[in-house]
Parts: C-alpha cells; structure tokens; sequence
C-alpha cells in the first residue's frame, strides 16, 4: 500500500492557510473548505488544487460531498469556512465573467419550452459565449434542438445540460456525474465529445462514482469520502488502491494466509467462518506464494475477486483513518 | 481580479502532461461582458415572449375581465349619464391586469423555483437581475390585458378623449407593480399547486375588497375599511382620477408606495431563501 497517496494529501501539508502562493495562478484552489446542513457535514476541511489544462476526477460514494464541492466553486453553496479561488477569483466573480461553468447534476430545464428556445435564452446570459452553433455541435443536440425539454430521455436531457455548461465557453468546466442516465452507448458518445472539449485545453472537473470512468478519462483522481479527501493521485495510483484483489479459499488458517507475501489481511469470512478472505495488494505474488508453500496441498476453492467499489472506498477511509490518529 | 489575466497563465500541471491553453483559448478581453442590467433585460425580453405566446394563458388572462366588463357594462353601464361605463371598464381593466399580475408572477416563479434559477446564476444572471427580469416580464405581461378591456370600452361607449385614456391606461399599469410583486413573492413562498391555488385566493381578495367588482360602499364598514389598505382599491380610484377628473388620490399614492416597497424587500429577501431551498 502507498501511503504517500493518501489524505492528508502533500498539497494541504505544504501549503499554509495565511499565504497560499498557488491560489492566483491555479484554475481551482480550495482550501480548508466546511459546508454543514444542519447535523449532515458535507464539506469537513476539502484542500484542492487544480492546474490550468489538469483533467481531474473527483470519485466518492454518494453523500461524499462531490456536488456541495461543486456548488460551492460556482457560488450556489456558500462554505461555511475555508477558501475558494477560480483563477484568482471568488466564485461568485468567476461565474459572472464566464470563467467557470458547471453542469449540475440533474439541473432543472424548462420542461414547457423547447430545447432552442431554452439555449437561445441561457446564450444569451452568458459573459463570453462560445457560437450557440458550435456548443449545439460539440454536444451532439442538433437533432433535439425543435423537441419540447419535457419530452426528452434521461439521456437527452443530459446532452442538453452538457450544451448548456459549453455555451459560455468556460475555462474551468465542471461536470457532476455527467453520465447519469445514459445507457452504454451513450456514456461511450459523451466521453468521446467531452475529450474533443477537453483537447482545447480546459481545465475540467468531473464528479463520478464510476471507477472506470474516472481512471480512463482524468489524468489525476481525487477520492471523497464524507466531506473529505482520503486520497489524491494519478488515476493508476488510485487505480490500483482501489482495485486491490480479494483472495477467498477454504483449507487453511487465516493466520497462515495472511503470513503471505502480497496478502494485507486476513480473516474468517463473516457469512461463511470455514473460508478466508484476504485482502491483497498483490495477488499475484500471494497466489505464486500460495503454491509454492506447505499449504498448496491444503487450500481448495481458491477464488480471486476485484472487491467492489463501496468496499474499496471503506478500504481507503479506513487506512485515511489510521494515518490521521 | 479581472478575466483579462485568466487564459495568459501556462499550462503547467506539475509533472503532468496537458495541452497548451493558449493556443485554444481566445483571449477573453476581446469578447465584450453584457452589463448586469443587460443580462436582465434578455431574460425579461426571453420570459415575456415565452408567457405571450402562451395562447391559453392569455384567452384567459383576457377573456374573463373583458367578458365581466360587458356584463356589468350592460347592467349598470348607463348609470350616472354614462360615466358608470367608464368606472366598470377601469374597474375591469384593472382586475384583469391584476388577475394577470398575480399569475404571471406565480408562473414565472414556478417555472424557476423547481431549480432552473440554478442553471440561470450559473450561466450568469445574479439573483437580483432574475428578480428584476421577473418583474418586467410581468408588467410586459399585463399590458394586452389592460390595452384590450380599455379599447373594448371605448368600442362600447366610454367617452374619453387619447390623452386621459392613454393617462388611465398608464396610471393603471404602473399602480400594478405591487400585484405582480405579490405574485412573485407567492410564487417563491408558497409550493407548485398550493402558489396558484393562493394566487386566485389573493386576486378574488384583492378584487373583492378593492371594489372592483362591486362599489366598495355597497360592503360593510369594516370591509370599506380594509378595502382602504389594499392596492387594488387606489389603483382603481387613481384610474378613474385619470378618466374622469378630481382630486389626486394622495393616500392612495402612498398605500400603493407602501406594498411596492415591503413586497420588494420580501421577494429580495425570499429569493436568497428560495436559492437554499432549490438545491436538489
């Protein structure tokens, strides 16, 4: 396991909250972000920093505080502490001039209206637009442009939402789980016009709660969990933290299986006591090992498993956890 | 921090690789930044358009008060040698432009308040610019209302000359202000059904208790007496000031003053509520 990775990240060490020299020259810089509603914390001390051009996946489990992050770089949350600067600017200032632009996750449309009657109008508020043509290209609704809002798929609605975050042309495009409601076809198409978005050199920040979608689209991946940041990294980095193996097997001792090389841990099953279940940073060196130990003629029922995303997220809360005490 | 600095920073994630900003990126002091006022104008130009093409909306906005003229216009309109003809129609003109004023204000902040005043902020328009956007369109909203009672008056019979018509008109449609306020500050107080269903409660109330129906005198006591504090009442006797002559209805002037001022407070105050209450 590399702790290097995780929270608290290098980025919130090093920097000191009174002189924060990377705030002016970074597209987003948050740093000791709190946000409460009422007994919920969705925010609990959030230090980012994004470069100008940086494609970066913020990865978490609902509730992790992806959206409240988001709202509060375009000014729709107000932290309750902490600090925000786009490209130098409070949110407020950056969302005005056009700096920032979000997608919000499943932001309301108009349902009555159509979906050019509803982009002219949006088009026609923003600072620095880009041509409502290219957007309408770029997101793929020119087909949609004469159908009533009320009237489109979840997947539509979506492009639509996409095409409303372009028209300003933004430097800082923020997309909060983007796919939601689109089939795998689809999810397929917008990855590939967002990449056609990003190649012009935005700096982009997409909310996900898909691994594969996060490690093959961002460069860098920031996991959330609880209003914090557990880990920061390059998405191989947190690739592999996250997709460490599950080894299960029956006919030996837990002790023994966790004595392996490559194994983390090692305990009785909870449902099922007479099979193991290893935690492994390496299964293959656990499996090489495995065989090639007394216990080879013993174990039976061997299976390697990827453990699913809500437990890797427990995993990486769970070492944050033993770093902070 | 102005956006002129913005794009000029290089791309330089450290340690990564990422396409160079400059190339693509236009430079944003050449693109010109629309005022705030400017930016509500649109909105409002965009809202009103949308309310009316909205063919249903406005039969009824105007169907019902002109239908009302010609049946009280009918009863009572030869009263007074004629002049009752002119009362009934700034009456009517000004329940229809009321009853446009409430719903329009309901609507427009309905149609907002499910969370696409979230997608307005984010691309740009401040809160206050929605509000002031809201408040045009209304009272671009109610002025076929009012133009159509006035003109079917005059087709009927009322005896005014251009200037004191187009007076009455104008004095009508600026005396509305305070309704549509009231119809945004429901709109953004009450829930979806529970804002229109309040809307025709505050419009039979206001129509009612304004005498714009029925003289207030024929009420009792108390209810002339109420009638007094309300809006719709003097925008009635500031209409009929213009139609037929008089003394200027002071107090009216300051009953009318008075709402403008504490609905717009309301709604300002409301709106920042309402963002909170919009998130998801």
């Amino acid at each position: 396991m590399n702790s290097a990775t995780l929270a608290p990240t290098p980025d919130s060490l090093s920097s000191s909250r009174a002189a924060d020299p990377t705030a002016e020259t970074a597209a987003i810089s948050l740093r000791g972000l709190r946000k409460s509603y009422g007994p919920v914390r969705a925010l609990d001390g959030v230090d980012l920093t994004v470069q100008p051009g940086e494609i970066l996946a913020l990865l978490g489990p609902n509730g992790a505080g992806k959206s409240t992050c988001m709202e509060v770089m375009v000014g729709l949350a107000t932290p309750d502490s902490g600090r925000v600067a786009i490209h130098g600017a409070d949110p407020v200032t950056a969302t005005r001039s056009g700096v920032i632009r979000a997608m919000l996750q499943s932001g309301a449309l108009l349902p009555d209206q159509t979906v050019r009657s509803m982009l002219t109008m949006l088009h026609s508020l923003q600072a620095r637009p880009m041509p409502l043509a290219q957007a309408v290209e770029q997101a793929d609704i020119g087909e949609l442009m004469g159908r009533r809002i009320g009237r489109l798929s979840g997947g539509q609605a979506q492009r639509v939402r996409f095409a409303i975050a372009l028209l300003g042309d933004p430097d800082v495009l923020l997309l909060d789980e983007p796919t939601v409601g689109m089939d795998v076809t689809a999810r397929r198409a917008f990855w590939h016009r967002m990449r056609e978005v990003a190649a012009t050199g935005r700096t982009i920040v997409f909310a996900t709660h898909h691994l594969e979608e996060a490690e093959r689209e961002a460069a860098r991946v920031v996991v959330m969990d609880r209003g914090r940041i557990v880990a920061d990294g390059s998405a191989e980095t947190i690739s592999a933290l996250v997709a460490g193996r599950i080894i299960t097997l029956r006919g030996a001792h837990a002790a023994a299986v966790a004595a392996l090389p490559g194994v983390e841990a090692a305990a009785p099953d909870e449902a099922d006591p007479t099979r193991v279940r290893a935690v492994c940073a390496d299964a293959d060196a656990a499996l090489r090992a495995l065989y090639a130990s007394p216990l080879a003629d013993q174990v039976h029922d061997v299976l390697v498993t990827a453990p699913g995303l809500e437990e890797a997220f427990m995993h990486i809360t769970g070492h944050s956890d033993e770093t902070a005490a | 921090m102005t956006t002129a600095d913005l794009t000029a920073t290089p791309a330089s994630g450290p340690g990564r690789d990422t396409p160079a900003t400059g190339s693509a990126r236009p430079a944003p002091e050449a693109r010109h930044q629309p005022s705030a006022t400017a930016r509500a104008l649109r909105y409002t130009g965009h809202t009103a358009r949308m309310t009316l093409t909205n063919v249903f909306f406005m039969a009824f906005s105007i169907a019902m008060p002109v239908g009302m003229y010609l049946l009280f216009g009918t009863m009572f309109g030869d009263q007074a040698d004629g002049a009752a003809r002119g009362i009934v129609m700034v009456n009517m003109a000004a329940y229809g432009g009321l009853g446009t004023a409430i719903t329009a204000g309901t609507q427009i902040q309905e149609d907002q308040r499910n969370g696409f005043l979230r997608q307005l902020i984010v691309s740009g328009l401040s809160p206050r610019s929605f509000l002031l956007g809201s408040v045009l369109a209304a009272s671009v909203v109610i002025v076929p209302a009012l133009m159509i009672v006035g003109l079917v008056g005059l087709a009927t019979g009322v005896q005014a000359d251009a200037g004191s018509f187009m007076a009455t008109m104008g004095v009508l449609w600026l005396g509305l202000l305070p309704t549509i306020l009231i119809g945004i500050a429901l709109g953004m107080l009450l829930k979806g059904g529970a804002a229109s269903a309040g809307g025709v409660v505050v419009l039979m109330a206001l129509a009612i208790f304004g005498g714009l129906w029925m003289p207030l005198e024929m009420f009792p006591e108390w209810m002339q007496s109420t009638g007094r504090l309300l809006p719709s009442y003097w925008i009635a006797q500031l209409g009929e000031w213009t139609l037929i002559g008089g003394d200027l209805p002071v107090t009216g002037l300051l009953v009318i003053g008075t709402w403008t001022l504490v609905l717009g407070v309301l709604c300002a105050v409301s709106l920042s509520k309402a963002i909170g209450l919009t998130r998801r």
